[in-house]
């Protein structure tokens, strides 16, 4: 009796930390690429924040094929409060920032200062410092590009991989 | 009881039993704020902006759904490579979009939405979107309007009758 108590409780315990919305997403993503080692040149184009928690934002940034991989690109971001921060991207294009560096107040979006300019929340600047991608609308809550930017390119439901024009260096 | 009486009485019982059920594809009717007022007074817009973001309301798993020019499409051909109103490439939100959106808003909880637009739009609160906008209920999205400020009063005049359109337009002009 007192072993059956034992393992009913083990039951409930185990089946309370099931959080079966977040283990559909993770599914979602498939298997590891066997050729790449989980780290930081894995699963790009992933949202990475399904996994990484220790993340506030990451993604991967493309040339303007949409598929080429941009190495160092520089990602800067200003949060609702104007708090800056800015990453550069690897040899497969992902980028991340540690929520322990930087906690974003959502929205991450463009906003007008005290002097009339324009700040975008989100500007890459690749290899050309006056070709930048700037983002247009806002991220409101999830640090993850790739939950809106995914796919091969426009479609209803996104707009497509984050990407920068190459241009001279 | 005759084999006759009997054939009667259950046949009495049977019908009352089946009018207590309503048929299968019985429609309840929605007292509704204004589409006209949703679409052109800003409200549509503001909604889109504020709400309709890709990782929030633009989506289609979502109980509210909001399509428009800052975020999801029904069109794909209405997205440009940088989607938004604001930007080059993609085209304004088109009537059918307004459409789709107010019919997820005010369907969302259709006897709620007609008792608070039957007393002129009193206690907005009833309804749950207008708590987590405010907050008051869990929103992943945080609290993002106050009472009485204008992206409040954008939504409750819409849903008094009579939608407040400055209010609209400074709601989305003071936010990203």
């Amino acid at each position: 009796m007192k072993k059956s108590l034992l393992l009913f409780a083990i039951a409930v315990v185990l089946t309370a930390c099931d959080d079966p919305v977040h283990d559909a997403e993770v599914a979602a993503l498939g298997p590891e690429d066997p050729s790449v080692p989980p780290g930081p040149d894995h699963r790009p184009g992933q949202p990475c924040l399904v996994c990484h928690s220790e993340f506030s934002v990451a993604g991967t940034v493309y040339e303007d094929d949409l598929q080429t991989p941009f190495n160092g690109a520089t990602v800067n971001l200003t949060d609702a409060v104007g708090n800056q921060t800015s990453a550069t991207t690897n040899e497969v294009g992902n980028f991340w920032v540690l929520e322990k560096d930087w906690k974003p107040v959502f929205p991450i979006g463009t906003y007008t200062d005290d002097a009339g300019n324009t700040i975008y929340g989100v500007t890459v600047v690749g290899n050309d410092a006056n070709n930048t991608a700037q983002m247009q609308t806002h991220i409101g809550r999830d640090g993850s590009c790739a939950t809106c930017h995914f796919g091969s390119g426009p479609a209803a439901d996104t707009p497509g991989p984050v990407y920068v024009t190459t241009g001279s260096p | 009881m005759n084999k006759r009486a009997l054939v009667v009485v259950v046949a009495l019982v049977a019908a009352a039993v089946a009018c207590q059920f309503a048929p299968s594809d019985a429609r309840i009717g929605i007292d509704a704020p204004d589409f006209g007022q949703f679409e052109t007074g800003g409200v549509g817009d503001f909604m889109d902006h504020r709400c309709g973001s890709l990782d929030c309301h633009g989506q289609t798993t979502r109980n509210l759904v909001m399509y428009g020019c800052y975020g999801l499409r029904l069109d794909p051909d209405d997205t440009g490579l940088a989607p938004g109103c604001r930007a080059a490439g993609g085209v304004d939100t088109q009537d059918d979009e307004y459409q789709a959106s107010y019919r997820s808003l005010v369907g969302l909880e259709p006897a709620v939405m007609s008792e608070v637009v039957d007393n002129g739009g009193a206690h907005p609160e009833l309804l749950t979107f207008i708590r987590k906008a405010r907050g008051w209920d869990a929103h992943k999205g945080g609290a993002l309007v106050v009472p009485g400020d204008d992206q409040d009063n954008c939504m409750t005049s819409w849903l008094a009758g009579n939608v407040n359109s400055t209010a609209c337009a400074n709601a989305i002009a003071e936010t990203p």
